[in-house]
């Protein structure tokens, strides 16, 4: 058969912005869903005389990357100019590596058709992201909140023979990079993007035909709908006997489609030359492994270590590993508290589901107090959400606004019995109801002493005072 | 005290007075305040003047408590900062049309540590890219000490500001000899620091990888006391370094045995300061023509430099976010609308000749080459300066050209680079002082060292100066006003 003849040599670069909180060159928050153009300063709007100062957090997490893949991390890493003009690129030109890059070498595993497979890297580098265009109507906006985050490209050899690689290989990276807190990868929110370049090759031939590059896919769904669509729409060129030209195109969401965006008959000239402001990058061995002594052991060692050291389901410790952002945060809350396993809850039931830094729900000393006092008897768990959701708002100390709110585990029987009597006297209903056989009630009349005492009684001596007093 | 009783005053004198309160800030300021307003129109030293808000610094100076040491005193001291050079709340223009209307929110970062007290923004040819001072938006800034003659460029304001008293002191910058050049045909001192050694931050871009800010004053211990104010590592400057050794302390330590390479002997006025220098205890080799070839190389290879890093550093004004607006429909039409009616001749043949040169070979090839044997020429430079303390040479082949004469032809001005453009190439420090003075216009020498040597340099031109101040102020004339 014809069609199994043409086998398709796939390449992917994909771009993943850094967990950092400022931006690459520049002191600006990295901060996504802020009005736009908030998060700027005269270093990433580009204006005359506003040299670039070069975040060692950049540095860190593109070691953390290249370490994680695998690569050779090289001590000497030189940054140059990408010259474009595009309205979103505030000086003209992209902050890049182009020539000696930060890592080079390195792999990704994927399950390949015949057993596992590596897929070779070619490099990772560090580069910082432009603008963004927002078009509205005739005009077009321009948000620079954006311009001068940072970025790692990591480029892969052209060794993906099918979308189901391809996408295999994205999620693959995509759990890599959110594990080891390097990104939070959320394609949505374009913090996670790839470029695919596609060919087909003639089975027993030496070389591909010439390839085509679908630029900036935000979704990995996306990327193997766009390359099954590339494929098929290159093999029907190439077996109708014409030849595919070198072009850039588009994923369409709607169609399903890739479109031409223009032909690119040589490469681009983007005139590349060092970068005068930024000296050589130069990082020691030593601080090579200090990076590597601090980062976790990959994760499915480290989902057996959580479930056998720490009681967490597999379930668990899997949600705590790939949520974004939250696994180191959980490794510092846990050196704090050696109560791991309601920290694990916490961050599972409180902090997970707001989708955000979990620092900035809550920091990790705050949480592990809040641990601590919980796993000591001294708040009971609806009072730690109480107080989760107070300190989250004040960012005081727990204890202190344990203290202020009276938030500590009711036990004084004295006292309880007060709510009790009144949560008795406002709920005739409740109290008619469990009168009548109807053992639920006493659940409400519960509730009424858990929210008078803001989730501070002692839930049990609680309950035990109501049914005394009912009986 | 009246006017002239100050304007005669040095920097350090005017940081002693005001220190024991003998003076003021306010008082001071106001002086060369209503001096710069006075005479500008005639000199168009300035772009614009900031007077007002100087007097207002000048009074909170005067208000804060004790201000410490005499060091501190240099923020009493107004001064002129080039209009390249970012200073909070007051225009910056850089001499051209593009940044029209553009006021900046930061400061550089040598201004933060020269003090708030600045008596204006000083004309330059448009970006630096210049050496005349004719090619600003604003028109040429004529000689102060002879109008029909240039100031010399980029830097043309501050050396006239300085020169005709309109100033104590004034910032320039200096890329391939734009301080040094304008100093030397204004009869006034400038520093190229070594590569680092003042901080960049808030200073326009012209070529990264050689721009330099310099000090510009009467005399070479002003400079060297204001010098180590404003060096140091900043961490806004990635390249920023700190001075190993502080320079104003070391100018009084004579020139005996040290090593001067001296290339321009035959000039009668060179020949004089080396016998001075000699007369003083300074060992001079007459090194002849041993660095012509580097020198003709140097040219070549600072030109192609300067082009490439000008043309990626003026990408940024696209006319989008600040300064001059482009008209059209498209981002293409409305950027070269923009650049095409705001920049200067000069500056779109530096962008064009760059991005030719970038693009002559894929992947920039012969770029990287360029690039090669400018470190061969700081390699071999740096063998020849092994042997010595200091390169003594002229700064400028003669003395201020006319207007008009240097500008006709782009070959012909960067020519007059030919001697200085070799310190920025290769990082080194060069101080550019006055040497004598012939048809009443001044002639200057310059001293080269190596990287972070300003101590040395300063000795040797403290010394020069001693010996050479009565017959200078002899050969050239006064600033009359």
């Amino acid at each position: 058969m014809i069609k199994t003849d043409l086998q398709p040599v796939i390449g992917l670069e994909v771009h993943a912005e850094l967990l950092t909180d400022t931006k690459a060159f520049c002191s600006c928050s990295t901060n996504f869903g802020s009005s736009p153009n908030v998060n700027t300063c005269p270093v990433c709007l580009g204006m005359p005389g506003a040299l670039p100062s070069l975040n060692s957090q950049v540095v860190e997490l593109a070691v953390r990357a290249g370490l994680a893949l695998g690569c050779e991390i090289h001590e000497r890493s030189v940054f140059d100019r990408k010259n474009y003009f595009y309205p979103d690129l505030p000086k003209g030109y992209q902050i890049t590596q182009y020539r000696e890059p930060i890592c080079t070498g390195g792999g990704v595993r994927i399950s390949g058709g015949w057993g596992e497979k590596t897929v070779e890297l070619e490099r990772i580098h560090i580069e910082e992201d432009a603008g963004k265009l927002i078009h509205r109507g005739e005009k077009t906006l321009i948000d620079f909140n954006r311009a001068g985050v940072p970025l790692i490209e990591i480029v892969s050899r052209p060794q993906i023979s099918s979308p189901e690689e391809a996408m295999e290989y994205l999620e693959d990276l995509r759990r890599t990079l959110t594990y080891y807190g390097i990104s939070d990868c959320k394609m949505n929110e374009g913090s996670m993007r790839c470029d695919v370049n596609i060919s087909l090759r003639r089975r027993g031939a030496d070389r591909a035909g010439e390839r085509c590059e679908i630029k900036n896919i935000n979704s990995i769904s996306f990327a193997g709908k766009a390359l099954e669509y590339e494929i098929e729409r290159q093999r029907m060129i190439l077996e109708s006997g014409e030849i595919v030209r070198r072009e850039t195109r588009r994923f369409n969401e709607d169609t399903g489609k890739t479109e031409h965006m223009r032909y690119k008959e040589t490469e681009d000239d983007y005139r590349y030359f060092r970068e005068p402001n930024i000296p050589v990058l130069k990082i020691s061995r030593d601080y090579i492994d200090s990076i590597r002594a601090s980062m976790p052991e990959p994760p499915y060692e480290e989902i057996c270590r959580l479930v056998r050291e720490y009681g967490m389901t597999e379930r668990s410790a899997g949600m705590i590993m790939f949520s974004p952002g939250i696994y180191p945060y959980f490794l510092r809350v846990a050196k704090m508290t050696s109560f791991r396993i309601h920290a694990a809850n916490f961050i599972i039931g409180e902090i997970i589901p707001k989708d955000k830094k979990p620092e900035s729900v809550i920091s990790a000393e705050h949480l592990a107090e809040i641990c601590d006092m919980y796993g000591n008897g001294e708040i009971v768990s609806s009072a730690a959400k109480t107080l989760m959701s107070i300190v989250q708002e004040t960012g005081n100390p727990p204890r202190e606004e344990a203290v202020k709110n009276g938030l500590f585990r009711i036990r004084d029987r004295e006292m309880l019995m007060k709510y009790a009597e009144e949560a008795v006297a406002e709920n005739p209903k409740s109290v008619s109801d469990y009168r009548a056989g109807k053992a639920n009630a006493i659940k409400q009349l519960l509730g009424s002493v858990m929210r008078a005492t803001k989730g501070a009684a002692d839930p049990d001596l609680a309950e035990k005072l109501l049914r005394e007093l009912i009986e | 005290m009246t006017e002239r009783d100050i304007i005669n005053y040095n920097v350090r004198e005017l940081a002693g007075l005001l220190y024991s309160r003998e003076i003021s800030a306010a008082e001071l300021t106001g002086v060369y305040a209503e001096r710069s307003e006075r005479l500008n129109g005639s000199l168009n030293a300035y772009i614009s003047l900031n007077t007002r808000e100087a007097l207002r610094h000048a009074e909170e100076f005067d208000r804060r408590e004790n201000n410490q040491g005499i060091n501190r005193m240099i923020s009493g001291i107004p001064y002129a900062v080039k209009d390249n050079i970012a200073v909070r709340g007051m225009a910056m223009t850089c001499a051209s049309a593009i940044l029209g209307g553009f006021v900046p929110g930061y400061t550089a970062d040598v201004c933060k540590r020269a003090g708030d007290i600045v008596l204006g923004k000083t004309n330059l040819d448009e970006f630096a890219m210049g050496s005349t001072c004719e090619r600003s938006v604003f028109g040429p800034t004529p000689n102060p000490l002879d109008k029909k003659r240039i100031s010399g460029g980029s830097s043309g304001g501050s050396a006239s500001a300085v020169a005709a008293k309109l100033a104590p002191w004034a910032l320039g910058t200096d890329t391939g000899g734009s301080a040094r050049l304008p100093a030397a045909y204004c009869g006034i001192v400038a520093l190229k620091p070594t590569y680092g050694l003042i901080s960049r931050y808030g200073v326009t871009e012209l070529a990264s990888s050689m721009d330099t800010v310099s000090p510009m004053t009467e005399n070479v211990a002003d400079n060297a006391w204001i010098l180590d104010m404003l060096s140091g590592k900043s961490p806004a400057d990635m390249t920023s370094e700190d001075s190993k050794e502080y320079s104003f302390p070391c100018i009084g330590k004579g020139v005996a045995n040290l090593k001067i390479a001296a290339i321009d002997c035959g000039y009668p006025l060179f020949d004089r300061a080396c016998t001075r220098l000699e007369k003083a205890g300074a060992k001079i080799t007459d090194a002849g023509g041993a660095l012509d070839e580097i020198f003709e190389r140097a040219i070549a290879v600072y030109h192609f430099i300067n082009s490439v890093e000008s043309f990626s550093n003026m990408s940024r004004y696209d006319g989008l976010r600040y300064g001059a607006k482009g008209e059209g429909q498209t981002y293409s039409e409305m950027v070269s609308s923009v650049r095409d009616r705001c920049l200067g001749e000069e500056v779109k043949r530096r962008i064009v000749t760059g991005a030719k040169i970038l693009s002559l070979e894929p992947n920039g090839g012969y770029y990287k080459r360029v690039l090669d044997i400018r470190s061969a020429i700081s390699a071999e430079l740096g063998r020849f300066m092994s042997g010595y303390d200091a390169l003594f040479m002229m700064t400028t082949g003669k003395e201020a050209p006319y207007a008009g004469s240097e500008s006709d032809l782009p070959e012909k001005m960067y020519f007059m680079d030919s001697r200085t453009c070799i310190a920025n190439l290769s990082g080194c420090p060069e101080i550019s002082l006055p040497i004598g003075g012939k048809e009443g216009m001044p002639v200057a020498g310059s001293l080269m060292g190596k990287k972070f040597s300003e101590p040395v340099l300063y000795r040797v031109a403290y010394a020069l100066e001693q010996e050479l101040s009565g017959a200078i102020s002899c050969e050239v004339r006064h600033f009359d006003d």
